[in-house]
């Protein structure tokens, strides 16, 4: 069973189509890239994707279900996670606290009021482990707000990660950040997502191919191309839409 | 049958009055964001100047002008000396107008005593109207004419002027505007006094609808302008028009036929627009 | 032989020290104080917990609530008119019924507020909160006859429950007491779980909340509902305690009292509402003493001030100074 299935997906704002007929499967464990010049509708994909906007037609299926109206915190208990083109934080509260919340997000024990939430150990070792793994666990205790861009970009993808989503969505992961700090983040990112499915969108094609195994291609609303790194990287009207923007 | 055209004829002017306030409090929340909670208190405000001015001067104009003046002054200072240094921070300056609430309330009662002024009625409006066998005061019609005119005023501004323009664009798009070097600034500023003001010249001629007025009625009104700011939709001169004829003409009505609810009946209007129609009736999606 | 206290256990005391201490402070208090004074405190108790249940909903899920002292009002005039109408005298009644009153208020309001967003919900709580003061306040029967109308409610004894025992302003303090230490331990708890967590990263970023799985309405509702049933609580002490109630203690004025109190004391910490309730209570007792009629125009004027120029409030800085000798401020894993 395919992760996600889309069928012919629409999206429109006013009377401006920006996603037209969108048809195309993710499998498990895949690693999917979404490409496309600025504006092709990525992000308004991912939104539609992960509940934020409705779409105008079209199905949704996550693995099995079909998710098409359904509300954002509901994809996320059947495993769905993303994260967010601009930094999307608890900003005031503890990056502890950003982690915690996130691994609570899918479990049940999220509405209990009376016991504090230092009783559950599991989820502070889980946490632990995960800050840990990027030499940020000496933070826990910093605000959001006291730490650098480049940490921040990296706690955005930590808390999509952390609840251990069967469908990771990513947003422009390396939106801001330095090809220093880009390389960092793709080394994490490939540390922590194990076989977890990947559907991410990027701008910058060496992260896409180095991430990759298959690409699809977005060019001003509709699926132009679909096809392994290698395909995409020698179609020709992927290097047209290119042309001039890209390397 | 003349008593529901009286009514109805009542109804209209309280709206109109309505309109006079909640025009200024709608168009500083649609440029600014900006909930002027102090509004009631600056419409009242007016009033007591304007009639004290009346009462010394015996001219109603001169009390229409004052009023206005010192509520719009009034506003220009909350705006300009404490307002504007909590740019953007939408709650603490909520806040702070409602500070002043307290304060100029407080300051009303201690300068003119807690009895009701009485409302003033210039000669030249004195009398009434014989409608359909009933008689209908003759300065209730110069009300409503005052709304009208006014409303047209305020259209004429809005459609066909330039200032109109980039006034509505302000308040779909602020950035935009200073984007395209347009200091909204002043225009901000302009909005403040003049719905001030706008304000206290209202309270001043709709007296005489309410009889007299008294120094903690800044409250009630505050949230009748508020009522009609949410029903009309915010940002919006003819929602606020529409939004205050209804309240007006349901308020009236209300409390000739259903007393038990007549003082609370425009929260009820007000929260089921809310819950029907959040933007309002003729509101910009916020 | 020297009793050898950890480290470990040596912080926690630090931690607990002003707690411990504030609370024997206020359990002797009518030892060494006069009844003016203990019916000060009294009245501190009952604000500081109707602030608290305002704080849970403003700081903590960030929900701005304009129009709090209605659950307060039907808290207080729902036991009036049981006692005086009803003649439903026992404590045991009235009260639960009170302060079910305000739970389904809470519950019923709640789903016409939320439906709003940032202003807008503060403007659409504020006009629940004079529909109430309408509803107490308009004099047309049969409401009038039973609220009393602009008049209110008066002549509302101390609680009856049972036992043959009568309340006197000390008792009926150490009684307000126990009830206000139980509600505060439990805000606390709620503020302290995954839920109050949960409730924090909502004020934070509703949108990241959603993604990660949390349905952001539903929190919202029940913390409202939450705060309304505190606030009810506050109420029927309030009336017992006054032994009247009138449609000031309702409205906006009353609404906007609970937020100075909240952002004096500093929101989102719970205790800051108690301290800012204490402030302003005893700067109300302390001028009224000699210009009641200037009290409001203080009021306003340090409304403006704070906003103008401290709006952290000063519990946060006390809180900064513990932290500082305790070491504190962390989550234990």
């Amino acid at each position: 069973m395919e992760v996600l299935k889309v069928e012919r997906l629409s999206q429109s704002f006013g009377g401006l189509s920006v996603l037209e007929d969108i048809s195309f499967s993710i499998g498990a464990a895949e690693k999917v890239a979404l490409i496309g010049p600025n504006g092709a509708g990525k992000t308004t994909l991912l939104n539609v994707l992960s509940g934020f906007i409705p779409p105008r037609a079209g199905r949704i299926y996550l693995l099995g279900n079909d998710v098409t109206h359904m509300p954002s915190h509901r994809r996320a208990s059947l495993g769905l996670s993303r994260s967010f083109q601009i930094n999307t934080l608890f900003s005031h509260l503890s990056l502890l606290s950003n982690v915690l919340l996130a691994i609570q997000g899918v479990q049940a024990t999220r509405y209990q009021m009376i016991r504090p939430i230092t009783a559950y150990k599991g989820n502070f070792d889980k946490a632990q482990e995960l800050l840990e793994l990027v030499d940020l666990w000496g933070e826990r205790d910093s605000a959001i707000t006291t730490l650098g861009h480049g940490q921040q970009r990296q706690v955005e993808i930590i808390l999509a990660l952390a609840s251990k989503p069967r469908l990771l969505l990513l947003d422009e992961p390396s939106a801001g950040l330095t090809s220093g700090e880009t390389g960092n983040l793709v080394h994490m990112i490939r540390n922590l997502m194990g076989d977890s499915t990947v559907f991410f969108c990027a701008h910058d094609l060496d992260l896409v191919f180095s991430m990759a195994e298959r690409v699809v291609v977005l060019y001003y609303g509709h699926i132009v191309a679909q096809g392994t790194a290698e395909e995409i990287q020698n179609n020709p009207k992927v290097r047209e839409i290119y042309l001039g923007t890209e390397k | 049958m003349e008593i529901v055209v009286i009514n109805l004829l009542n109804g209209i002017a309280y709206g109109m009055v309505l309109f006079l306030i909640a025009a200024g409090l709608s168009v500083i929340l649609g440029l600014m964001g900006i909930v002027n909670l102090a509004h009631g208190v600056i419409f009242i405000l007016g009033g007591f100047i304007g009639l004290a001015i009346a009462k010394s001067t015996g001219s109603f104009l001169l009390a229409v002008l004052s009023g206005a003046a010192v509520s719009g002054v009034i506003g220009l200072i909350i705006e300009r000396g404490f307002l504007r240094f909590l740019y953007k921070q939408d709650l603490p300056q909520v806040l702070v107008t409602f500070g002043f609430v307290y304060i100029i309330a407080n300051l009303l009662l201690w300068i003119w005593g807690a009895r009701p002024r009485a409302a003033f009625v210039p000669t030249y409006f004195a009398g009434s109207v014989a409608i359909m066998g009933s008689y209908f005061p003759t300065h209730r019609f110069a009300v409503i004419a005052v709304g009208v005119a006014f409303s047209l005023g305020l259209w004429w501004l809005q459609e066909k002027t330039k200032l109109g323009a980039i006034i509505r664009a302000g308040m779909d798009n602020a950035e935009m505007v200073s984007g395209l070097g347009i200091n909204l600034t002043p225009i901000n500023i302009g909005a403040f006094f003049f719905g001030s003001a706008i304000a206290g010249a209202g309270c001043v001629i709709g007296v005489q609808l309410f009889g007299s007025v008294t120094f903690d009625a800044g409250i009630d009104m505050l949230l009748v302008a508020i009522a009609v700011v949410i029903v009309g939709g915010v940002g919006s001169i003819q929602g606020s028009l529409l939004g205050a004829l209804l309240i007006g003409v349901i308020d009236t009505f209300s409390r000739v036929y259903l007393p038990v609810i007549a003082e609370y009946t425009m929260y009820l209007v007000m929260i089921f627009v809310l819950t029907v129609r959040p933007s309002g009736l003729l509101g910009r999606k916020l | 032989m020297i009793l050898r206290v950890s480290k470990e256990e040596k912080k926690r005391l630090i931690r607990l020290a002003p707690h411990i201490f504030i609370g024997l402070l206020l359990l002797t208090l009518p030892i060494y104080t006069d009844l003016s004074i203990v019916s000060l405190f009294t009245k501190i108790l009952i604000y500081g917990l109707l602030v608290m249940s305002l704080d849970l909903l403003v700081g903590y899920t960030g929900l701005l609530a304009f129009g709090h002292a209605a659950f307060f009002g039907i808290g207080a005039y729902t036991t009036g008119i049981l006692i005086k109408h009803y003649g439903i005298t026992s404590f045991w009644l009235s009260a639960p019924a009170a302060v079910l009153m305000a739970v389904l208020a809470a519950l019923v309001f709640g789903l016409v507020a939320l439906r709003a967003s940032a202003i807008y919900f503060l403007l659409i709580t504020l006009a629940i909160g004079q529909l109430i003061h309408g509803i107490v306040h308009t004099s047309a029967r049969p409401l009038g006859a039973l609220t009393g109308g602009s008049d209110g409610l008066g002549g509302i004894p101390y609680p009856d429950i049972g036992f043959s025992f009568s309340f006197s302003p000390n008792s009926f303090y150490y009684f307000t007491f126990v009830i206000f230490i139980m509600c505060a331990l439990l805000l606390y708890w709620i503020t302290k779980s995954p839920f109050g967590y949960s409730l924090q990263g909502i004020r934070e970023s509703e949108i990241r909340a959603r993604a990660l799985g949390y349905n952001t309405w539903l929190y919202r509702y029940i913390a409202f509902v939450i705060g309304g049933l505190f606030a009810g609580v506050a109420g029927v002490l309030y009336v017992h305690y006054n032994g009247f109630i009138s449609p000031e203690g309702v409205g906006m004025g009353a609404s906007g009292l609970l937020w100075l109190m909240l952002i004096l004391g500093g929101s989102g910490t719970l205790w800051g509402g108690f301290i800012g309730g204490r402030i302003i209570l005893s700067l109300q007792y302390f001028v009224s003493g000699f210009t009641p009629q200037r009290w409001p125009l203080i009021l306003g004027v340090c409304f403006v001030g704070i906003i103008m120029f401290y709006r952290g409030g000063i519990l946060p800085q006390l809180i900064i100074f513990w932290k500082k000798m305790s070491h504190d401020g962390s989550l234990k894993g």
